[in-house]
């Protein structure tokens, strides 16, 4: 941060980013942002330098121990112990044990992705090497900050109801939420009589980083449908004046946050159960 | 900080008994419950996801070779954390050793090779600060900035960023004082902030460019 006391606001900066504040100190720290367009644009920075890294070493999963060990003990150097919980079945063939390799053999990740985007020659590799999707339901942490549906509207409110996606046909909207979510879902057309999709509201952390947040208008109200999987589920508080439905397709849950006295769209959603190959044809991103 | 999926540390870390040296088996026990603190320390050092998994192998089986030397009721994790960073860093230094001897120009740069021109590579983004797919060079900066900080700090940055954990826990499996884990953390991210400025370049919130 270029202004103000340097090293000082860099670890609030940090704790910020973190999530390490108390409440008292990040409702501080928030007033001083509203005011500092370069202290804000300070922590955007960092975040994308912190997704960069989620991306760049992708935690791997907690089973790889036991296959560590196993590839250890096939060294047979040393005798080298199951791990005490061990499935035999799966001990005795692990998944995706890498062979050792001697240093001059090593290539690096990134000059692999290279050669892949020369073979390739296509954007489809820059998405899938470069930016592969959050992988739902792995081991890997993304520590980022919870919020409530209350605060996920009232950015909503802030940003005027403009939605970051809007999606132009029925392929576009069931590739966003499997991008999200790995499954798709999507709306009948011809929507109900008063039922409006206006667009999606991404990166609401409210159960994860992959939550999504679909902004529609029933009977000229604001009505917004939380989406996520089901592995992030957690109990979540109405919003002042809204009530919270839930519902569920698949392998997803759905929230209703709606000021009406009953859920319109719950019910409307499916799975329309497409390959991959028909989704990714939707992606737009 | 969140911790749905933190790496364990000292709060629930399997601490030994007291009395007769560490078992095989509750090396095994330990080492499944920490394995992924101990690739954070090796991938901060190294920079290589790959190669961490190796080393953290090749710690394992020094530690079982040692496991006389592991002294009861103190921290498994400080013990193995040890061991991990006396050879990744061995392992770094032999990387680094053969990068230097070797002729092959796409490896000059810490094994990256270079994607695209400083142009193409310019960042543009989002409301929310996210990258679009097609901007697919940021990373390759980040990769590159990263050399730019020792290989301590590195691991300090790992830890907290991709790990959570707070820093007195950085503290003790890294051996270094609490304020030193702090500030090897805040510094990392400021470098890098600074190091990637000029890729930020085109974004309405620049540094400097509103007040």
């Amino acid at each position: 941060v270029s202004h103000g006391n340097g090293r000082q606001l860099d670890e609030r900066l940090d704790a910020y980013v973190d999530g390490a504040l108390d409440p008292r100190e990040r409702a501080e720290f928030e007033r001083r942002l509203g005011g500092d367009a370069a202290l804000r644009a300070e922590i955007q920075r960092q975040r994308a330098i912190d997704e960069a890294l989620f991306r760049l070493f992708p935690l791997p999963s907690a089973d790889r121990a036991g296959s560590i060990l196993h590839a250890a003990r096939q060294r047979g150097e040393i005798a080298v112990p199951e791990l005490p919980e061990a499935d035999e079945s799966t001990s005795a063939a692990p998944q995706g044990i890498r062979p050792r390799r001697p240093f001059f053999r090593r290539i690096s990740t990134y000059a692999y992705a290279a050669t892949i985007l020369l073979l390739a020659g296509g954007g489809w590799w820059v998405k899938t090497v470069l930016f592969p999707p959050y992988e739902i339901g792995s081991d890997q942490p993304l520590p980022f900050v919870k919020i409530e549906p209350a605060a996920a509207i009232q950015r909503i409110e802030r940003e005027n109801y403009e939605p970051d996606v809007v999606c132009k046909d029925d392929q576009q909207f069931a590739a966003l939420t499997w991008k999200y979510t790995k499954q798709g879902l999507l709306l009948p057309q011809p929507l109900p009589a008063g039922v409006e999709v206006v667009g999606w509201s991404l990166a609401q952390t409210i159960l994860s980083r992959q939550t999504l947040v679909l902004m529609t208008k029933v009977d000229g109200q604001w009505v917004y449908v939380i989406i996520d999987t089901k592995h992030n589920d957690r109990p979540l508080t109405s919003p002042p004046g809204y009530r919270l439905f839930r519902g569920e397709v698949g392998n997803l849950f759905l929230y209703e946050v709606t000021p009406l006295d009953e859920p319109k769209l719950l019910k409307l959603f499916f799975d329309p159960k497409k390959d991959e190959a028909w989704y990714r044809a939707g992606m737009i991103w | 900080m969140d911790r749905a999926a933190k790496p364990e540390t000292s709060r629930s870390e399997v601490r030994p008994g007291n009395a007769g040296r560490l078992s095989a088996e509750e090396f095994a026990a330990s080492f499944n419950q920490s394995f992924r603190l101990f690739w954070l320390i090796a991938v901060g050092i190294t920079r290589d996801a790959a190669l961490a998994e190796d080393i953290v192998q090749d710690a394992a089986m020094i530690a079982l070779r040692k496991l006389e030397e592991f002294q009861p009721g103190t921290s498994f994790n400080a013990w193995m954390g040890q061991t991990v960073r006396f050879v990744a860093y061995n392992a770094s230094r032999k990387e680094q050793h053969r990068r230097n001897s070797s002729l092959q120009p796409a490896d000059t740069d810490g094994g990256l090779t270079r994607l695209a021109t400083p142009e193409q590579a310019e960042l543009t983004m989002g409301r929310r600060g996210e990258l679009s797919a097609d901007q697919g060079c940021f990373d390759d900066h980040v990769m590159s900035a990263l050399s730019e900080i020792s290989e301590t700090a590195r691991a300090c940055l790992m830890l907290r960023t991709l790990g959570g954990l707070e820093y007195s826990e950085i503290s003790k499996v890294l051996d270094i004082p609490e304020g030193t884990a702090m500030s090897h953390v805040h510094r990392s991210r400021k470098t890098l902030r600074d190091q990637l400025a000029p890729h930020f370049a085109g974004w309405a919130g620049t540094v400097g460019g509103e007040a």
